[in-house]
């Protein structure tokens, strides 16, 4: 459970980094707006059913929902893959081997998919590939295309033909990086929102890290993980709108030093706190999870900081929408429009993928 | 106990994590694939190689370390451990990757199936190029009780090791060789094991 943790640890905040940054003070953010909680309405309460097929996924981290098809990343399976149709309860296959071979992946992750297609991003492998959907499920891990990249890649989507916009960690990128379907890089855009302070480039890496959706419409979502922020861009990295809230807080980490100039941004308990996680954009409108809580929080509570039990809803022009809240917290999100229907994950008591319906 | 811990600036993690683990793996088993795309500047070149250690799930630790030996004495620090888990699967997979590519360079890029990764590097003091050999495969993992997968070495000192142990360059090495290459009478003076160990 413990090993669990700390990837779960890792995959809401997917490294740690070399920083100068010292404790993080920041005063305001410039041409934010700010956000409350009543600006989303009245909370809606959602009970979750848990999903159960005929041969369970195995340790489940990530999931993605595609009509009735559910993509399921396991930890304790042969290949990295299982796919389960969550209309009958059946799983239909699974598939993708572990390893740096061809057609292997080491840390898979499903960033994007239409309903024929779909794109797995290897962090570690740096490289994007494009996989027909029902290839996958009859056990051909066959890519239609694979993109190299020469930097780190965070997250990456497609934002139109031939573009795609991702996060790099890196110094010389700003926020957004657009890529061509070559992997070659056309453009950085976007400012850290601090206002007259000097910021070392890598606190990207520490402070500002954050996750990305696209909507149908090309929007760009960019939700902050140490500070309830976001922000709206249009597919030329121009920002449209900056929301602070509903908490109004600002990243909080420490230098941690490892001797032999290796430092990193490390959290502080009671201090730091969390706040979006697994954007995801579904018929032009986003969904975030937050958080809200200070690390180490979950001592007191009994939650793990990694499960979330609010989804806050915003709408394309980046408008406060809806406020859900979870009767059971969950970790990884991915929404179906059609059913209405968010699954979830949750290791409390064991894994297991919940389904909550939504009005 | 939980370590998480950078190497890199460029972004690429050792983590560790210890929990309770389990039954003994009985055998693990070996496939390499090549990696040779020069594009993929954060992945090192060579041939990764493979490993899947059977496991029991009665309980247990199951750590990864590649540890510098000098004279003989295991020299650890905060970054030796790979790799930690609680065993509770049938089996415990990953994947290393030796690099000798580079002059009086070496890296180890180590892959996990929870997605991690890790790089180790050790440097030539002479600015020699490094050179590595693997250990037969063991039919057992006794309790806390290091098994060897990898001896890395400069080029000058692995060949002295290999003559020492009377083995080939192509030969796999004994399991009972890792006594005798950190033993007194060894004729190196420092050289990498990358080994498991599983607890009770």
């Amino acid at each position: 459970m413990r090993a669990m943790r700390v990837f779960i640890t890792l995959l809401l905040f997917p490294f740690f980094c070399l920083s100068c940054t010292s404790v993080s003070t920041n005063t305001h953010y410039k041409d934010a707006q700010t956000l409350d909680y009543g600006d989303f309405g009245e909370p809606v309460s959602l009970k979750g059913e848990e999903l159960v097929f005929d041969e369970q996924p195995l340790k489940p981290v990530s999931l993605t929902v595609i009509d009735t098809l559910l993509l399921v990343r396991n930890l304790h399976s042969e290949t990295l893959f299982g796919y389960y149709d969550v209309k009958n309860g059946r799983k239909i296959g699974e598939g993708i081997s572990f390893g740096s071979g061809p057609e292997e992946m080491i840390a898979p992750r499903i960033v994007q998919n239409n309903d024929s297609m779909v794109w797995i991003l290897d962090s570690q492998l740096q490289k994007l590939c494009l996989y027909r959907i029902d290839s996958l499920c009859s056990g051909d891990t066959k890519r239609i295309k694979e993109i190299s990249f020469r930097k780190y890649i965070e997250d990456i989507k497609s934002v139109e033909d031939n573009l795609l916009v991702a996060l790099v960690y890196a110094p010389g990128h700003k926020l957004l990086t657009f890529y061509n379907m070559h992997g070659d890089s056309i453009s950085t855009k976007g400012e850290l929102p601090q206002e007259n302070t000097e910021i070392d480039p890598l606190t990207y890496m520490g402070d500002y890290t954050c996750g990305m959706t696209v909507s149908e419409k090309g929007k760009i979502l960019v939700a902050y993980k140490l500070t309830d922020l976001i922000e709206l861009y249009d597919t030329k990295g121009n920002l449209l709108k900056r929301l602070h809230g509903p908490d109004h807080f600002y990243p909080f980490t420490k230098k941690k030093d490892y001797g032999e100039g290796m430092t990193q941004a490390a959290f502080v308990g009671g201090e730091t706190r969390e706040a979006y996680f697994f954007p995801t954009s579904v018929d032009n409108r986003f969904f975030v999870l937050y958080s809200g809580r200070y690390t180490g929080e979950s001592k007191e509570t009994n939650v793990a900081d990694y499960l979330l039990g609010d989804i806050l809803v915003f709408d394309d022009e980046g408008m406060p929408f809806k406020r859900y809240k979870l009767d059971i917290p969950i970790m990884s999100m991915t929404v179906d429009a059609k059913s209405k229907t968010i699954y979830g994950i949750t290791d409390v008591p064991d894994f297991r993928i919940i389904k909550f319906r939504y009005p | 106990m939980i370590f998480m811990k950078n190497l890199l600036l460029l972004l690429l993690l050792v983590f560790s994590s210890f929990g309770y683990s389990q039954s003994l793996p009985d055998g693990w088993s070996i496939s390499a694939v090549r990696r040779d795309d020069p594009s993929q500047s954060l992945v090192p070149k060579g041939v990764a190689i493979k490993y899947e250690t059977p496991t029991t799930p009665t309980g247990g630790e199951y750590e990864l370390y590649f540890v510098e030996y000098i004279k003989g004495v295991e020299n650890k620090d905060d970054f030796s451990c790979l790799f930690g888990t609680q065993i509770s699967d049938k089996s415990v997979r990953y994947e290393t990757t030796p690099d000798v590519s580079r002059k009086g360079h070496f890296i180890l890029f180590s892959a996990f199936y929870s997605g991690m990764v890790s790089l180790s590097h050790r440097f030539s003091t002479e600015n020699e190029n490094f050179s590595y050999s693997q250990f037969e495969k063991s039919n057992k993992s006794p309790v806390n009780t290091k098994v060897p997968l990898l001896l890395v070495a400069e080029n000058s000192s692995m060949d002295k090791i290999l003559s020492f142990l009377k083995r080939g360059k192509d030969e796999k090495l004994k399991l009972n060789d890792f006594k005798k290459i950190i033993s007194p009478q060894s004729p190196v003076e420092k050289i990498s094991i990358l080994y498991y160990i599983v607890k009770k």
